[in-house]
């Protein structure tokens, strides 16, 4: 019997610890200590106030970019609706995570951030603001962005942003990160492993 | 004399002219996949993706793409540099002999700007890359959605 009892012990310690690699080959990463947001205000994009109490009570997926951005934010935005599809056949709708799309490109953002989301899902929610404000935000998810402008009247410019999505717990504390390339199945398993509270740390 | 000398000479400049001219027929520079994602009405800025394979025995260059729907495409590679996602353009891309380049979400990509009108799903365009030499291939672009790629190859119109 307890030969058995250490099979099964070691065999458990075995399959979390693959899961636990495996999760650092696709770029995903808990949090030892998770964090709280600090205090900033932005608006989402029907023009309400968004600040940091409006990251409770559920699951969120901040993810830092641009509308004017061709190619790696719709891909990550469609990929991150990938994943979300996944999760749905593991977890109660409740339970999955939010897409918020933190648009740090403001003047060319705001006016088209609620048609641009909207193409990639309903529910999908732009939150944006002025450079202080975001600034607060980007600072709390240990991200960063730079607008690229190569003059002052540089219309086609590039932002450089983290590429990494912050994940948020319902109590509004950071508690992992992922990174591209957001393969569907293995993400959404990580982070239904993650909801369900365990912990590749423990 | 005259007349056969001239005949001689200008039999020789033709043959030169033609060794000159670029021999590398349209055919040899094959396009699979080429698509543009469906996006937002609101995007002025498109990427688009195909795979090109160089057949020839020679390294192609490729200097320029255009097309009568957009204002300008540039070659843009997505960079991610400490986790920092860029864009980087590049004047020219090498294409060694027999390589196959992939154009895709997240990397390598054309980056179309300026559509002159609203493309809409199923919607083709017709894209011309130019190589150094005069080399030029044309072929077509489809409008597909993001989480699908055409799976017919889209060879070009010579």
């Amino acid at each position: 019997m307890r030969a058995l009892i250490l099979a099964l012990t070691l065999c458990a310690m075995s399959v979390q610890s693959l899961a636990k690699s495996q999760a650092e080959e696709d770029g995903h990463v808990t949090l030892k200590t998770p964090y709280t947001v600090g205090d900033f205000i932005l608006e989402d994009h029907n023009g309400n106030l968004f600040d940091q109490d409006d990251l409770k009570n559920s699951w969120s997926m901040i993810f830092v970019g641009f509308t004017s951005c061709p190619d790696v934010c719709p891909t990550t935005l469609s990929n991150l609706e990938a994943v979300r599809a996944d999760m749905g056949l593991r977890l109660r709708p409740d339970s999955i995570p939010r897409i918020l799309f933190l648009a740090v490109d403001p003047a060319r953002d705001k006016p088209v951030l609620k048609e641009y989301l909207g193409y990639f899902h309903p529910q999908y929610l732009g939150i944006t603001g002025s450079h202080k404000q975001l600034g607060r935000l980007v600072k709390s998810l240990k991200a960063f962005y730079r607008l690229d402008k190569k003059t002052d009247d540089d219309v086609n410019y590039d932002v450089l942003h983290t590429a990494f999505v912050s994940i948020i717990n319902p109590q509004g504390e950071i508690v992992a990160k992922i990174s591209p390339p957001f393969h569907p199945h293995r993400t959404a398993e990580y982070l239904t492993l993650l909801i369900r509270q365990v912990s590749f740390d423990d | 004399m005259i007349n056969k000398f001239r005949i001689r000479r200008c039999m020789f400049l033709m043959i030169a002219l033609l060794w000159a001219s670029p021999s590398i027929a349209s055919t040899d520079i094959a396009i699979e996949h080429a698509w543009t994602p469906q996006g937002p009405m609101t995007m002025t800025m498109h990427a688009g993706y195909f795979m090109l394979t160089n057949h020839t025995a020679d390294t192609l260059e490729l200097i320029s793409v255009s097309s009568d729907h957009y204002g300008q495409i540039e070659i843009h590679k997505a960079d991610m540099v400490d986790g920092l996602s860029s864009m980087r353009k590049l004047n020219k891309l090498a294409v060694l002999s027999h390589e196959k380049v992939v154009f895709s979400p997240g990397g390598l990509h054309l980056m179309m700007r300026d559509p002159l009108k609203r493309l809409q799903l199923g919607d083709t365009f017709i894209v011309r890359l130019e190589f150094e030499s005069d080399i030029i291939k044309e072929f077509t672009m489809h409008v597909a959605q993001r989480h699908m790629q055409p799976a017919t190859s889209h060879h070009g119109h010579p």
